[in-house]
């Protein structure tokens, strides 16, 4: 069974490189758009390295474009929604893991599945109901909607990690003293927390790239998060592809290096459910 | 612990009180406004049934129920190959620096798709894009071609885009997979002399088979619910050549305020991914049987 070395040779410095620039391209391409002064972009045959390069269009996205604002806007929501979804899932994880009690079965079923619905069919009556809250075009709006999105998920996770703690270290906390909560709060919580980083950071990055609930709840620029102020930037009469491509760079930055640090924890994650079925 | 059980209820609580608010009612709400027709400000009536006969009666909806059905099949079984593809290379036992292309080709999967759809909408455009540049350049093709802007490419080209943005979930699922499975059961089948072949098919895919399931049944779901990247690129046209449910859906809402339509509609898509959901497994549980 050992690989051929000219196969290895072959994969190693000719297929796996070249796989990588052809399915990097686009990401790559995007770079390349948002380097380029504006004339540059229109002249064909295209230059595929730029020949001005400059930061122009990273400054004008920022400040001219307002995606600052964007920014903030997407960074407080998808932050609360982090926050609140991490403070109740816990509890619940930790109930689902540990408890057998009546009808805690279906209800971690029932949990799960409203992960799998069409989110289509919230379109309407969130819109309706939002209105008639007053709620369109701020925060706790957006905030609501992601925190029923993020909760079964973070739940099903995190239900993974209590699990992984063995309940010894429970009832040792319950001879000790400590109440039911006492047990959760001091002593299985700060073991798990590894895994409560991780979960937050999933579920901030759901909020991060969200798209489609933002649109409908957000009619003012200044409420705009990122990937509803860069669809903006289509369809009017002139479309910015330069500081557009910035912009898109710059919002995808976080995730890239929050997804590329939690890769082995992603891996992980589907190695346990691969395991097990 | 048997007399602390009634705290397991005390732990799930809030969560079940936040979802039954913030999901639960709205969805029965929404079932309700398609029953209902809502007037411009917002007050509503009941109409029974009438909702779904205009959209049932609309043929732009069945179209858009084609090209949605047409999307999420090509796109689950193209992502399916790239992503089994992908997580074969990556767990290949040669294979120098794993960790560095795991992590460059997991990229795709953590932009947005609004990114990624602005990004192929450029790479895409009939002037300035690269991709007609390239094909010029090489003399693949003699003219432009209108990748998004002609009803024959854009639901192809739409679909490329899609692939792209989605073959890294199943890539890291079918990779957790294939490390899962036992080293000796190649060893066992290289002994008897199989192929490289005869091991991928005999060893490798009867390992893989629950997670291919799990893994083609979520991807469809996430297809058949895509609109990010659909509404960035094209916004559903040109005249309704990618038009899928959600955008549909959304066009009803907020460009022609039929509030009560678009409910219907979501219900009709809602009953439409449960039925491919109970086929398919129907279909899985028929070839179990026969093997």
């Amino acid at each position: 069974m050992k690989p051929d070395p000219r196969i290895a040779l072959l994969v190693n410095v000719v297929v796996m490189p070249l796989l990588a620039l052809v399915l990097l391209f686009p990401i790559l391409w995007m770079f390349v758009v948002s380097l380029k002064p504006e004339d540059e972009t229109y002249s064909t045959p295209l230059s595929w390295i730029p020949d001005n390069p400059t930061l122009a269009n990273y400054a004008n996205m920022w400040h001219a474009l307002d995606f600052q604002t964007y920014f903030v806007n997407t960074l407080v929501v998808a932050g609360s929604t982090t926050l609140l979804a991490i403070l109740v899932a816990a509890p619940a994880a930790y109930g689902f893991a540990r408890f057998r009690f009546k009808g805690s079965g279906v209800l971690a079923t029932l949990l799960l599945s409203t992960q799998m619905f069409p989110r289509v069919i919230l379109i309407v009556p969130y819109f309706v109901i939002m209105r008639h809250l007053g709620l369109i075009n701020t925060y706790p709006a957006l905030i609501t909607i992601y925190l029923a999105f993020a909760l079964p998920f973070c739940v099903w996770m995190m239900r993974g990690y209590f699990a992984s703690i063995p309940v010894e270290i429970d009832e040792a906390a319950l001879i000790d003293g400590c109440g039911p909560l006492g047990a959760f709060f001091r002593v299985v919580l700060p073991l798990c927390l590894p895994g409560l980083v991780a979960t937050a950071i999933f579920s901030f990055l759901v909020g991060w790239n969200e798209f489609l609930f933002a649109l409908i709840m957000t009619t003012t620029k200044d409420m705009y998060v990122i990937t509803v102020g860069l669809s903006a930037l289509i369809g009017e009469y002139k479309t910015h592809w330069n500081e557009l491509m910035a912009a898109a760079i710059v919002g995808s930055l976080p995730a890239m290096i929050l997804y590329a640090l939690l890769e082995r924890y992603l891996v992980r994650g589907l190695a346990a459910g691969a395991t097990k079925g | 612990m048997g007399h602390y059980l009634r705290y397991g209820y005390l732990f799930i609580t809030p969560a079940f009180v936040a979802i039954t608010l913030a999901l639960i009612y709205p969805m029965l709400s929404g079932m309700l406004l398609s029953l209902q027709q809502v007037a411009i400000d917002f007050s509503t009536t009941f109409v029974g049934l009438a909702n779904y006969e205009m959209v049932l009666a609309n043929p732009v909806f069945w179209r858009t129920l084609g090209n949605t059905f047409f999307f999420a099949t090509v796109s689950t079984i193209c992502t399916l190959g790239v992503g089994l593809g992908m997580a074969l290379l990556l767990n290949y036992p040669a294979l120098r620096m794993r960790t560095l292309w795991r992590v460059l080709f997991l990229m795709p999967w953590t932009i947005s798709h609004v990114a990624a759809g602005l990004g192929w909408k450029w790479i895409l455009d009939t002037l300035y894009g690269v991709a007609n540049d390239l094909l010029l350049r090489i003399g693949a093709i003699s003219e432009p071609v209108l990748w998004l802007a002609s009803r024959d490419w854009a639901l192809a080209s739409v679909i490329v885009a899609n692939i792209w943005r989605s073959y890294p979930f199943l890539m890291l699922l079918l990779l957790a997979g294939l490390q899962a499975i036992p080293q000796q059961q190649y060893e066992t089948a290289a002994v008897d002399g199989a192929s490289p072949w005869r091991r991928f098919i005999h060893v490798t895919l009867p390992n893989l088979r629950f997670l291919i399931f799990v893994g083609t049944i979520l991807d469809f779901v996430f297809n058949v619910r895509q609109f990010d990247l659909i509404y960035v690129m094209t916004r559903g046209g040109p005249r309704n050549a990618t038009e899928v449910l959600p955008t549909f859906v959304n066009r009803l809402a907020f460009e022609f305020y039929q509030y009560g339509q678009a409910a219907a509609t979501a219900v009709l898509m809602l009953v439409v991914l449960m039925l491919c959901t109970i086929v398919y497994m129907r279909l899985l549980k028929v070839a179990r049987e026969q093997e």
